[in-house]
């Protein structure tokens, strides 16, 4: 996450992009990405009616690459809108359920602090999404797996990435895991979830709370933090005060520098906020992983239980012996049982069928675990990523804070200069 | 913070200017209130300040703070029978008193002291303003608590109350005791080492009966027909005094409200580290370690924020002292009116004076009426008239004479105190201002310091 604020801002001082920066993928190998712009489009949408929306600028050069006469050499460049980048997540969600794909930047403005940034075309709020958007390509550039994705490489670099045909093919099969995922939260329960999981989507709900709860607290004190510049009475003061009156104003204007520097330290935190806030988005990505590894869970146990449910029923029929209460058991009861030629056929069907189910089973039980190993691979890179992204994050924040603390000192140092003057 | 006084307080030493007024000493009341003020570092800065002021004593002037140490120690609740016999309970406050030259060759005599309620305070001072009608004579703190907020309850038992109220009292004491006039009063010498009779010895004085009514003093205001010059600038100056430290004491309540808010919410930082601490395996202790930082850091802002209400008491005590100012005023504009009306009398007597001598009437009169309808008088009574006026003109003219004397002797005098109060006030509110900075600047390297501490166990997670 720090990385990509360096693309545009050099002021983010504890933000180095290579620095610390482990994973290098094939593809960060091979080329430079960034969302370098943001513009104001017009046009007509899907039911004709004129619409203003933001259209970002993907930008790709090779990497390192300098031209023949020492300059660097001009990037290829597409506008994207934000609707095509959640597109792509979606397929990406879609083609690797295992894997906790990064978020991105919120739709709408929320945890605002001043009334300004809660417009979507305002342009704090675009060139915060931009930065967001930066990050997620990024993000995905860097990981392991996603990044050697076809589709993912087209879209940075093709403008018509995905067909209309398998456009429609993603929408449907994410509405329809939706649905499936939803089924199963609503009205069914695994029976043996696995312990793992369960814990890691506590964690993350636990986690969730946490930063909505930092992030709360910071708006709250954002608001108080502004409004107390505003009552700083100096100036008031030294047109009050006739023989003290320079040495006020004086001391007056100190606070005035005071007041601008702490507007750009605050803007600086609304980064560490963003921050917060994409980790917080993270936890939905992981709390989704572990539903989909529960619906797999509980495919598993269907198709077991099925097995199971056949296989008693072929002995019901081989042995004659009805151990649990059927239709079947009833009606031999009551009109007789069936001819031989008749169980024999329904004994064949059923030993099909158990074959089938076997496979069946065999198969879900490899997906599954497939799905296991695959997950935890990239929950343990999760883990390790979100421990040095967390740990930057505050460490930066600290900082922050006692660079914010030493302007202070300078500045009534200052004004108590002004003040011995008097 | 302690360091800080004690560095400032070197430092003035060098720079004030002992030929000056009080203005060295009021940097050293200042210093003992906010030394005073702090609980935690009471006893190591108030031995420091008796030192220091010690040192700054001034050489001129029979100053009764030379010759004694004064102090309010403490302040005690009482439960007695008062006037209509009914049960009440008061506060009542230790003053003590300690000779000058025993400390200064270094003995440490036990003091000298007795209790006193606020109303003799009151008493005190309301002596002091009818014997010295052109003193600004320094207020009180204030009876009832106003300007509060946040946690300061509006409580007169209040046990914080009680003791900003104490350190008001003492500054009092300190003020008129190192008054170059006021000091030398024996009423007051009393008040601090005569614990029972005080009260009847000051009614014996008779005082009250020139005090001056309010009505009286207020109707004087609307006749002066020509003010002094120097008693229009004193008015203009006390009522932008009083306006704008009403102005300031507001804007400084709203601050210190959400300074307040700012600081707190640190706390709940640390909370919310503390619960993300019981979630994390590895980050865990690292979480938990800045947590408590947060909760330290929010804790010691109260400490400041209790020293930043000291500079709203000292804000308090100026507007207090506006109304001390124009209380000067009000009593010269009655001295001139007197004047005038003496004038006035004298100017009518010198013309009937003219008109018994010339015959001629040029006003309208009784007397003229009078004559006109049953002819003059005869020479006899003319004369005898005459004489009278006589007297009563060279007496009237003694009177405006010594009218004229003291109102001119009055308002120098006045004017002189409030050139003394105003450098008294600016000396204070510069070092006001400086102690806001450096509370300020303390504030920031506390911040530093306790966010250095969360950047390091941010380091080791």
């Amino acid at each position: 996450g720090l990385r990509s604020a360096v693309g545009k801002n050099g002021n983010y001082a504890a933000a180095e992009t290579t620095a610390g920066h482990s994973t290098s993928t094939a593809l960060l190998k091979k080329m430079e990405i960034s969302v370098a712009e943001a513009d104001k489009r017009t046009g007509k949408n899907t039911v004709n009616m004129q619409e203003t929306y933001t259209v970002y600028l993907i930008e790709t050069r090779p990497a390192e690459s300098v031209s023949e006469e020492g300059t660097p050499v001009a990037p290829d460049t597409l506008w994207r809108r934000y609707s095509e980048f959640e597109l792509l997540r979606t397929y990406l969600l879609v083609t690797y359920p295992y894997i906790i794909v990064p978020p991105l930047p919120e739709k709408r403005a929320e945890f605002v602090w001043h009334k300004l940034s809660a417009d979507n075309l305002d342009p704090d709020f675009v060139e915060r999404r931009r930065v967001g958007l930066e990050n997620f390509l990024l993000r995905l550039a860097s990981h392991p797996v996603l990044s050697n994705d076809n589709i993912f490489f087209l879209f940075l670099t093709e403008i018509f990435y995905l067909s209309y045909i398998n456009r429609k093919k993603i929408f449907l099969l994410f509405q329809k895991a939706d649905s499936r995922l939803k089924s199963l939260s609503a009205m069914f329960r695994v029976k043996n979830p696995d312990k793992r999981f369960t814990a890691l989507k506590h964690y993350s709900e636990d986690l969730s709370t946490v930063i909505s709860q930092l992030l709360r607290i910071r708006a709250v004190k954002n608001r108080w933090g502004k409004s107390v510049l505003k009552t700083l009475f100096f100036s008031e003061w030294s047109a009050i005060e006739k023989e003290m009156g320079d040495g006020l104003q004086s001391a007056g204007h100190h606070m005035d520098t005071y007041a601008a520097s702490i507007d750009d330290i605050l803007e600086e935190e609304e980064h560490y906020a963003d921050q917060l806030k994409e980790y917080l988005f993270y936890t939905e990505a992981v709390r989704s992983v572990c539903r989909k590894h529960e619906l797999i869970q509980y495919e598993l146990e269907m198709a077991a239980q099925d097995l199971s449910y056949k296989k008693q029923q072929k002995e019901e029929l081989e042995t004659g012996t009805v151990r649990i209460f059927s239709l079947k058991g009833m009606t031999s009861k009551l009109f007789g049982q069936e001819t031989q030629e008749q169980r024999e056929s329904k004994v064949s069907a059923l030993e099909q069928s158990i074959q089938e189910g076997e496979d069946a089973l065999k198969e879900k039980n490899a997906e599954s675990q497939e799905f296991v190993e695959k997950a935890w691979n990239d929950i343990e890179r999760f883990k390790e990523q979100k421990e040095k992204d967390l740990r930057e994050a505050l460490i930066s924040y600290a900082i922050m804070q006692i660079s914010m603390c030493k302007k202070g000192i300078q500045v009534w140092s200052n004004a108590k200069e002004c003040f011995n003057k008097m | 913070m302690a360091e800080d006084v004690k560095e400032e307080s070197v430092t003035s030493n060098d720079e004030s200017d002992l030929a000056a007024s009080d203005g060295s000493l009021n940097n050293t009341l200042r210093r003992s209130s906010v030394a005073v003020m702090s609980q935690k570092v009471l006893t190591v800065i108030s031995i420091l300040t008796r030192v220091v002021m010690l040192g700054q004593m001034l050489t001129e002037g029979s100053c009764l703070l030379r010759r004694m140490e004064i102090s309010v120690a403490e302040a005690e609740k009482r439960s007695g029978k008062n006037a209509v016999s009914i049960q009440e309970t008061y506060t009542v406050y230790l003053v003590e008193t300690r000779p000058m030259d025993a400390i200064a060759e270094g003995h440490n005599p036990p003091p000298d002291s007795l209790w006193r309620r606020y109303s003799e305070f009151e008493l005190l001072r309301n002596y002091l303003i009818v014997t010295y009608p052109y003193i600004v004579v320094p207020p009180l703190p204030e009876k009832r608590a106003e300007f509060v907020w946040h946690k300061l309850s509006a409580d007169n038992m209040d046990p914080d109350f009680v003791e900003r109220r104490r350190i008001g009292l003492e500054n009092f004491l300190l003020r008129v005791a190192s008054h170059p006039v006021l000091s030398n009063n024996e009423m007051l010498y009393h008040f601090l080492t005569k614990e029972h009779g005080w009260k009847e010895m000051v009614y014996e004085t008779g005082f009250q009966a020139k005090a001056d009514s309010r009505l009286r003093a207020l109707s004087a205001t609307f006749r002066v027909r020509s003010p002094h010059k120097r008693l229009v600038e004193m008015k203009h100056y006390s009522d932008g005094l009083q306006s704008h430290t009403s102005q300031l004491l507001r804007a400084r309540t709203r601050v210190a409200d959400r300074l307040y808010a700012v600081y707190k919410v640190h706390g709940n930082y640390g909370r919310v580290f503390s619960e993300w601490s019981a979630i994390e395996k590895e980050m865990g202790d690292g979480l938990q370690s800045a947590g408590h930082h947060m909760d330290a850091y929010a804790a010691s802002v109260d400490d400041i924020l209790e020293e930043e209400e000291h500079y709203a008491d000292q804000l308090k005590e100026y507007l207090s002292y506006a109304e001390a100012v124009r209380a000067v005023c009000r009593k010269h504009e009655l001295s001139q009116f007197e004047l005038e009306m003496a004038s006035q009398d004298l100017i009518s007597k010198k013309q009937q004076r003219e008109e018994l001598a010339t015959g001629i009437v040029r006003t309208f009169s009784l007397k003229g009426m009078t004559n006109k309808l049953f002819g003059q008088e005869a020479p006899e009574q003319r004369d005898a008239k005459l004489n009278l006026l006589e007297e009563l003109i060279a007496e009237g003219e003694e009177t405006v004479k010594e009218k004229t004397a003291e109102c001119d002797e009055h308002a120098e005098k006045a004017w002189a105190d409030i050139v003394r109060f105003k450098d008294q006030k600016d000396k204070d509110l510069q070092e006001a201002l400086i102690n806001y900075a450096l509370m300020q600047i303390s504030m920031c390297k506390k911040g530093i310091q306790v966010w250095s501490n969360a950047k390091e166990c941010f380091l080791k997670m």
